[in-house]
């Protein structure tokens, strides 16, 4: 029984070009925040649009801003009206969005950092080889019924 | 063209899982109906939603964009009715594995590029109602194009029509449409590759075109 080697190949040479989704970190320094957005590849996400959503009234806009070249956005948020914000990147369809939480620490930072390559290229071996078993035990079944027959 | 968690009003969502549970239903009733052995279409389709994961996270860098391959067209005219699980479980793994794609928009991203495939497999059935090595390769090749072709004008459309109020909506739809243009290559390559591996495995292995 053949295993299929070309999912592998693919999975390991796609390394070089993971990039498409976006990468949203923020930073509590004094009273504002600071927001940076970028892509997989590390090219900041910029002229993005930018919308802050606060605890208090999470379906309205609080604010909204686009990013610099670098990606980067600010704003002051008001934390008599909510310790809890959520901030939304978008661009053409692409977008994250982060929760930030004032109320855990002086300073802090957080949001979706990236995957290393080996983190990515392992992940993606695994997931392949889980699909190939389950071809492979389907392909086995069909061959012992053939053999019984 | 992949839509990320919290760009789609609820009920969008809500919709786009419905639609896909229908379609997904649908599927799987037509090929215990249609195939005379329909597991050996899982063996194949488990390869096929692997090449699906991993293809779809090829980026090609078209500035100041990036675009990837869908497969969509080959899916379709390799596994028929089976495609349209075959890449919701691809999508499933790489929301989950990667965050290429929302869970929320799980349903949505199912009918665009698990949708595409289903209506590349017609074109292409169509199509090869004539004989012959040359009209396996246009059937292909028109299969591969509307693959991406679809998949792209879905996920456009959607986006557009779901632009919330407080975006600016002219910036949006214009690097939407970009994105779409940027995709005309991607379909054309697509198109030549489904073509020709369609034209080899009428040579080869005739039965595995659905």
């Amino acid at each position: 029984m053949k295993i299929p080697v070309l999912p592998f190949v693919l999975a390991v040479a796609a390394y070089p070009v993971f990039s498409h989704g976006v990468n949203v970190i923020w930073e509590l320094r004094g009273d504002s925040v600071h927001v940076t957005g970028s892509f997989d590849d590390g090219q900041p996400m910029d002229n993005a649009q930018v919308t802050v959503f606060s605890g208090a009234a999470p379906s309205e806009p609080y604010l909204t801003g686009v990013t610099d070249e670098s990606g980067k956005f600010s704003f002051l948020p008001d934390r008599v009206e909510s310790e809890n914000w959520d901030v939304q990147l978008r661009k053409a369809g692409h977008g994250e969005i982060v929760h930030i939480s004032l109320s855990d620490a002086p300073t802090m930072q957080g949001g979706h950092g990236r995957f290393s390559v080996m983190q990515i290229v392992l992940m993606a071996v695994c997931v392949v080889w889980g699909f190939t078993g389950t071809a492979l035990f389907f392909a086995s079944k069909r061959e012992k019924r053939n053999a019984h027959t | 063209m992949h839509i990320p968690d919290g760009m789609l009003p609820g009920e969008i969502c809500i919709a786009g899982y419905a639609g896909t549970a229908a379609l997904t239903w649908l599927c799987v009733k037509k090929a215990q109906n249609t195939y005379k052995e329909p597991a050996k279409l899982v063996s194949r389709a488990s390869v096929m939603a692997a090449a699906f994961f991993v293809v779809s996270w090829i980026h090609i860098p078209l500035p100041p964009v990036s675009v990837h391959p869908i497969l969509a067209g080959l899916m379709g005219i390799l596994l028929g009715w089976i495609s349209f699980p075959a890449i919701l479980v691809g999508l499933f793994f790489q929301a989950a594995m990667f965050g290429h794609g929302g869970f929320t928009t799980l349903g949505v991203n199912a009918l665009s590029m698990g949708g595409a495939s289903l209506v590349s497999w017609a074109v292409y059935r169509l199509l090869r109602r004539k004989p012959g090595e040359k009209a396996i390769l246009i059937a292909g090749f028109v299969a591969g194009f509307t693959g991406v072709s679809v998949a792209v004008i879905f996920t456009g459309s959607v986006l557009i029509l779901t632009i919330p109020s407080y975006i600016d909506t002219g910036i949006e739809i214009s690097g939407i449409l970009a994105m779409a243009v940027a995709h005309i290559p991607v379909a054309l390559g697509e198109g030549v590759f489904t073509g020709l591996i369609a034209r080899f495995l009428l040579k080869v292995k005739p039965d595995m075109l659905v």
